[in-house]
């Protein structure tokens, strides 16, 4: 039997129920590793399902997947997820922090509590499950975190100043982090996708997409299986020697 | 293996330095451990001892020993004061 790319390693993707997270765990699963898939049950929304689904199709393809519960602004939850996949599987050798909202607003209009839920989430989320993972990657000298920012976070977008302002930051943390943990042989890079197909980009206006496709080089939108392919290769030992990095997937904007 | 004797053994295998120079007074300095060898070694005691050390009192651990008898006080105050295997 082939071995493949991931096998034996563990990956956490968080917001993995649907859209890009859903693709990433896929995908990584596919490779061989075996995946942890957060969700989220919060006031009003349950992901659980979804994410149950990710799983039975995991495991459908012959891969091994649980569903974790946890909301990543939660420093208990977040501990918790943590230590149920390891107490599971032994370690944690893929992160990757994809779990993100959008509460669009110009500035003059934007809630404080919309500003605070996005960095929370997008932000704050990312800090508390690198920082309670790290622990399981410093033991074994081997890590790979990676960070789903987007474009945004690089040219910033009108009406999302909170989500840029989020992803910004994470690009900023990657380049840290990447410099703190570089002696354990942990590399931490930063994906910036631009606009792909997904339930947060459907909600976006039909004019607003047209003006957005002509901004892209290659004329159409990106598919999460597009994104999922770059997280694949920063998982794998094909990509030992980039660290701190921030790659864009844009088609060419 | 006593507390001293395991302490000893998680920082030779975090910083890389002789067990023999290793002694009560051994200060952080002494054995040239940098902050991420440090952290390592905090994350490794709590792992190992089932203990938690706050930042803050990790600044006031100068050395071996204080960081031995440190942990000993933390293992009584859960009652299990002994060393670990």
């Amino acid at each position: 039997m082939t071995s493949l790319e991931l096998d034996g390693k563990v990956s956490l993707v968080t917001g993995a129920s649907r859209g890009l997270g859903k693709a990433h765990a896929l995908k990584l699963s596919s490779l061989g590793s075996k995946v942890a898939v957060n969700y989220v049950d919060i006031e009003g929304e349950s992901n659980q399902a979804d994410a149950n689904r990710v799983v039975e199709a995991i495991v459908g393809q012959g891969g091994e997947a649980i569903a974790v519960e946890a909301d990543v602004r939660d420093v208990e939850a977040v501990k918790a997820m943590v230590g149920e996949v390891v107490e599971r599987w032994g370690k944690i050798d893929i992160l990757v922090n994809n779990a993100g909202i959008t509460r669009d607003n110009l500035l003059l209009r934007m809630s404080e509590e919309a500003w605070d839920d996005v960095i929370d989430t997008n932000l704050k989320g990312a800090y508390l499950c690198t920082k309670f993972v790290l622990r399981s990657m410093m033991k074994q000298k081997w890590g790979r975190i990676i960070n789903i920012a987007s474009i945004s976070g690089v040219m910033g977008t009108a009406g999302q100043g909170n989500y840029s302002a989020s992803k910004g930051g994470l690009i900023a943390f990657t380049k840290s982090i990447a410099r703190e943990m570089g002696s354990l042989n942990i590399t931490v890079n930063a994906i910036a996708p631009g606009f792909i197909t997904t339930d947060m980009t459907d909600k976006l206006p039909a004019e607003r997409k047209e003006a957005i496709l002509s901004l892209i080089s290659l004329q159409r939108f990106g598919q999460p299986e597009d994104v999922a392919e770059l997280v694949a290769f920063l998982a794998s030992d094909r990509a030992d020697y980039i660290t701190g990095q921030v790659i864009g997937i844009d088609g060419g904007i | 293996m006593s507390i001293d004797e395991t302490l000893k053994d998680i920082v030779v295998r975090i910083v890389h330095c002789d067990e023999e120079v290793l002694t009560p007074t051994s200060t952080w300095q002494d054995i040239k451990a940098d902050s991420l060898d440090m952290v390592q070694v905090l994350v490794a005691v709590e792992d190992t001892f089932d203990i938690e050390v706050p930042d803050e009192d990790l600044g006031e651990l100068k050395n071996l020993g204080e960081f031995v008898k440190y942990i000993e006080t933390r293992l009584a105050e859960k009652g299990t004061a002994k060393g670990t295997a």
